[in-house]
C-alpha cells in the first residue's frame, strides 16, 4: 500500500510539470492508495491560502481522495515515534508523524520531495510516482 | 479562508471504508486548476516549515 504525500496530490491538482505521471501512477495503483488526515488538512491550508481555491471545490477534492483511497489518522504511538525521529534526525516534526505512521503501517511514501527521499529505507520504503 | 477539523471529519468520513471504485488521478486532473509555475514540493515544504 502506498501513502501518497501531500506534494503528489497538489502536483495533479495544479497541473504542476509532472502531473501525468501522477495521475497514471494513481490511476494505475487504483485500491492501493491511501494518504493521511495530515496531507489532507496540508492540502486544503495550501488551496485555500495560495491559490485561492473556493470552500466547495476544495471539499469536493478531499471527498474524491476519500471515496477512492483509504486515509489513515496517526495515533499516539506514532507521534512518540515522530519525537525520537526529530530528536534522531532533526526533522521536521510533519515529515516525521508521516513518516511515523508509514513505518506502523508499512507503507511505501510517494513523495518529491527530496528531504524525505534522503530518509528512503530508514524507516520505510519512500519513492517518487513513476 | 479556513476549514475546521469538524468539517474535515464530516467530509473526510476518516473512519469510513473507501470504495476505491474510481480512476483517481483522471477525478483529480478533471478537477485541477492548472497553475502557472505551481512548485508543490516547494510550497508543502513552506507549510512543514513553519513552526
Amino acid at each position: 500500500m502506498f501513502l501518497v504525500d501531500t506534494n503528489v496530490f497538489l502536483s495533479v491538482l495544479l497541473k504542476a510539470p509532472e502531473w501525468k505521471t501522477v495521475e497514471s501512477f494513481l490511476n494505475n495503483n487504483k485500491g492501493n492508495t491511501s494518504t493521511s488526515i495530515l496531507n489532507l488538512m496540508e492540502i486544503v491550508s495550501v488551496l485555500s491560502r495560495k491559490y485561492q481555491w473556493k470552500r466547495e471545490d476544495i471539499l469536493d477534492i478531499l471527498v474524491t481522495i476519500k471515496e477512492n483511497s483509504t486515509i489513515y489518522s496517526p495515533d499516539e504511538y506514532d507521534s512518540l515515534d515522530a519525537y525520537n525521529m526529530v530528536l534522531t534526525h532533526f526533522i521536521m516534526p510533519m515529515d516525521a508523524q508521516i513518516l511515523s505512521l508509514a513505518k506502523r503501517k508499512a507503507l511505501t511514501i510517494i513523495t518529491y520531495d527530496h528531504e524525505l527521499l534522503a530518509l528512503a529505507g530508514k524507516y520505510c520504503k519512500i519513492e517518487e510516482p513513476s | 479562508m479556513s476549514i475546521t477539523l469538524e468539517e474535515l471529519r464530516q467530509y473526510a468520513e476518516i473512519a469510513g471504508p473507501s470504495q476505491h471504485t474510481g480512476n483517481l488521478g483522471t477525478l483529480l486532473a478533471k478537477k485541477a486548476k492548472k497553475a502557472e509555475g505551481a512548485d508543490p514540493v516547494a510550497d508543502v515544504r513552506e507549510l512543514r516549515s513553519r513552526v
